[in-house]
């Protein structure tokens, strides 16, 4: 059995849809690398790897990367809050290896 | 003043003076078609107004322990929106209090543009002059979470919205991030015109308004804020 922490992001279509742009996961025992399952072509993607996001839940100075593991996770909901572009709070999944 | 008049001698773009009353009337009362409610850890619902297009509500919460980061979220939309309003910039889209499902809350018209960081370059596609004025509303608000998450673009025209003006970004502080303004520097747009000074001024006049029915330290405490930088942009003339 494997822990995964993920986050999943979503854009809003002209139908009021939303649309899953990516899935940020993390395997509990890897804890500094994050995946991100999506279009690493989508201009939010590029965006977050390029700009990175901001650490609001310790209100720390510099930017977090996927690579910054669980604080990157946990900091994408309050950047990504608007509706227009949503992102869950960090879940859990467990798969079966 | 009607919105955007202080701007048009100078071309300046007119921010759809007449219809926002209108709008802001429609959110209020138009029979509502649906309410979609969106997946994610802040909770946002879509509304679709009958024969009049779409909305994002955003619920109230008063209970500041529990749900911290949803605190006076509401109130501080409809307050951005009055500064916007008094400004005459209309950078904030149209957004009123509503009862949606049976929660108390916030409904803003829905905007059919960009979100910023899908535009990369955008500083490059956006009108100066809404720049500039994007800058001015962020610099008086003081906010602090102003990154290419919480604007929408037109790049068609070169509009500028802005969204998102809650706890994190007006009061508790959320990233530090300043990017119209920093954007808005760069590009040299830190002169205040005459009709943007106008602009202040006017909203100095009326900022007093916005008090009326808060006692929250907080907010209070904002809007005092707000006439202190106000002050000081029409003594220096500039962002800089």
């Amino acid at each position: 059995m494997t822990l995964f922490y993920f986050v999943d992001l979503y854009e809003l279509d002209r139908d009021a849809k939303q649309r899953k742009i990516a899935t940020f996961k993390m395997q509990e025992d890897e804890p500094g690398k994050v995946e991100v399952d999506g279009d690493h072509g989508h201009p939010v993607l590029e965006s977050i790897n390029r700009e990175g996001i901001f650490d609001y839940k310790n209100a720390r100075p510099g930017k977090l990367y996927p690579y910054d593991g669980m604080s990157f996770l946990e900091n994408l909901k309050y950047y990504f809050r608007s509706g227009y572009l949503l992102a869950t709070d960090v879940q859990k999944m467990t798969v079966n290896n | 003043m009607s919105e955007g008049q202080s701007f048009e001698k100078n071309d300046m773009p007119k921010p759809e003076a007449g219809p926002e009353v209108e709008v802001e009337s429609v959110l209020e009362k138009r029979e509502i078609e649906s309410v979609e409610r969106l997946e994610g850890y802040f909770q946002v619902r879509v509304v679709k107004l009958k024969d009049d297009g779409q909305a994002m509500f955003r619920e109230t919460s008063d209970d500041s322990e529990r749900n911290y980061h949803q605190f006076l979220r509401s109130e501080l939309e409809l307050l951005a929106a009055g500064i916007d309003k008094r400004l005459g910039f209309g950078l904030v889209p149209p957004v009123v209090g509503r009862t949606i499902e049976g929660s108390a809350g916030v409904l803003q018209e829905r905007i059919f543009a960009e979100v910023a960081s899908k535009v990369p370059d955008w500083e490059y596609l956006v009108n100066d002059l809404w720049l500039a004025k994007a800058a001015v509303f962020d610099y008086l608000i003081g906010n602090r979470d102003r990154h290419s998450g919480n604007f929408l673009i037109d790049p068609s025209t070169g509009r500028i919205w802005l969204i998102d003006h809650d706890y994190l970004s007006l009061i508790a502080g959320g990233s530090e991030e300043t990017e119209i303004l920093d954007k808005a520097k760069s590009k040299n747009l830190t002169q205040l015109s005459k009709e943007m000074k106008e602009s202040i001024g006017f909203l100095l006049a009326d900022i007093d308004s916005l008090k009326q029915g808060t006692e929250d330290i907080e907010i209070l405490d904002f809007i005092e804020k707000i006439k202190t930088r106000a002050q000081v942009l029409l003594n220096t003339g500039t962002l800089a």
